[in-house]
């Protein structure tokens, strides 16, 4: 019998401007899988580290109305991006457990007429697809198998961290087991859950290009050709700065950098196109051509 | 660590210079603003606070994600911006006065 699953779905800022690709994506494997997204309605950014760690109070207000817009609809959260996970679970967690903090975000939400009592569970939907469609229903979809494609699989910082719900806090391997089920070969990636550099690229980047630089040694001294990534800062930090790291250091690195879900869906048979392959600042193209057959 | 930073912008112990509290501050402010982050605006307001010249040295990324369709100028303002500007006014309302909220529905006693 086909799975169906029934979820909200909160893209999250990031996935509106430079990481459109992603929730193509995402949205086109889940159909393909029976996992029905629904977004949220009207939702709002989550705050992530940002706004939580100067305005904690109001951080947990803001991911309380989106948890709340969901409540409403009766339907469990699933997110892409790591850092809404992790904001959004720890306000569930805090919320949860504090009785006044909660009480004082109920008081704030009823100026809305809005209400959140604490029933939605946020879910990462690599894990969902890996828990909860699991290993033989992905390969029946599998029309299109990612042969020997030696990737990187890089979780970032906030996908198991602090929680660790759902896979190891150190050393995740949910990642590397799905691009199995296509096909691929992970490749060893002991920097798998170390940070990108994200927001310094901004603040530090000296300090962020070597972070950069180190994953990108990391995945290539272990033969991978491309980087899976799960977090859409992470992503758009390892491919848009590999030029500066190139310049800083002397190196020539070139990996292409894709969303998980954009493999998934070319192990499912969707195009490049499709799945906004064509999109990415270091082409796929050649890497691509080599491993998986007719892309 | 977020504690540690929180006393620091309440108490103005910032060091001069310092990228990571514009950011921050910005980040906030457009978060209050339009409900979401819109990066592009983002990262340009952090620039032009911080380090104008360094918008030169980022026009070939900008240029290359603009020639991909992943670079929009215009931020997106959620329809619920006033309901969420109004429970942040009732939150700030209540800790100004000290009045501490009560029980509420479907709470577990």
């Amino acid at each position: 019998m086909e799975t169906h699953m029934e979820f909200s779905y909160y893209p999250g800022c990031s996935l509106e401007g430079m990481n459109k690709a992603y929730d193509k994506s995402a949205r086109l494997v889940s159909k393909t899988l029976g996992i029905d997204l629904t977004e949220l309605n009207d939702w709002n950014c989550c705050g992530a580290s940002a706004y939580m760690s100067i305005q904690e109070l109001r951080a947990h207000l803001l991911s309380a109305r989106n948890l709340a817009i969901a409540e409403r609809e009766k339907k469990d959260l699933v997110v892409v991006c790591p850092a809404c996970l992790t904001t959004l679970t720890k306000s569930n967690h805090y919320m949860g457990e504090d009785l006044k903090l909660r009480r004082t975000i109920a008081s704030a939400l009823k100026a809305a007429n809005l209400q959140y009592l604490g029933t939605v569970k946020v879910r990462h939907l690599l894990e969902v697809v890996v828990n909860e469609i699991g290993e033989q229903e992905i390969k029946t979809k599998v029309t299109r198998p990612l042969t020997s494609l030696k990737v990187a699989p890089y979780y970032g910082c906030q996908f198991t961290r602090p929680f660790g719900e759902f896979d190891d806090k150190e050393f995740p391997v949910m990642l590397d087991t799905l691009l199995k089920w296509l096909g691929a070969e992970p490749v060893n990636f002991p920097l798998k859950a170390k940070c990108c550099g994200g927001m310094l690229m901004t603040t530090n980047e000296p300090v962020g290009l070597g972070l950069v630089r180190s994953l990108l040694d990391c995945a290539t001294q272990n033969g991978a050709e491309c980087i899976a990534t799960i977090c859409p800062l992470c992503h758009i930090t390892l491919e848009a700065y590999q030029g500066n790291v190139n310049k800083k250091f002397a190196t020539s690195f070139e990996v292409p950098t894709l969303y998980f879900t954009q493999l998934m869906g070319l192990a499912f048979g969707f195009s490049r196109k499709e799945l906004g392959i064509n999109e990415e600042l270091i082409s796929s193209k050649a890497v691509l051509a080599r491993r998986v057959e007719a892309v | 660590m977020y504690e540690l930073k929180r006393l620091g912008v309440e108490f103005g112990l910032v060091q001069e210079g310092a990228v990571a509290p514009v950011l921050s501050k910005t980040f906030v402010d457009m978060v209050d603003k339009y409900g979401r982050v819109p990066e592009i605006p983002l990262m340009m307001t952090v620039l032009l606070k911080t380090n104008p010249l360094r918008i030169l040295k980022m026009i070939p990324h900008g240029l290359k994600l603009f020639l991909r369709g992943r670079m929009p100028f215009l931020p997106h303002r959620i329809s619920g911006i006033s309901e969420l500007q109004k429970c942040s006014g009732a939150m700030t309302d209540a800790l100004v006065s000290g009045v501490h909220a009560g029980p509420v529905t479907g709470e577990e006693t």
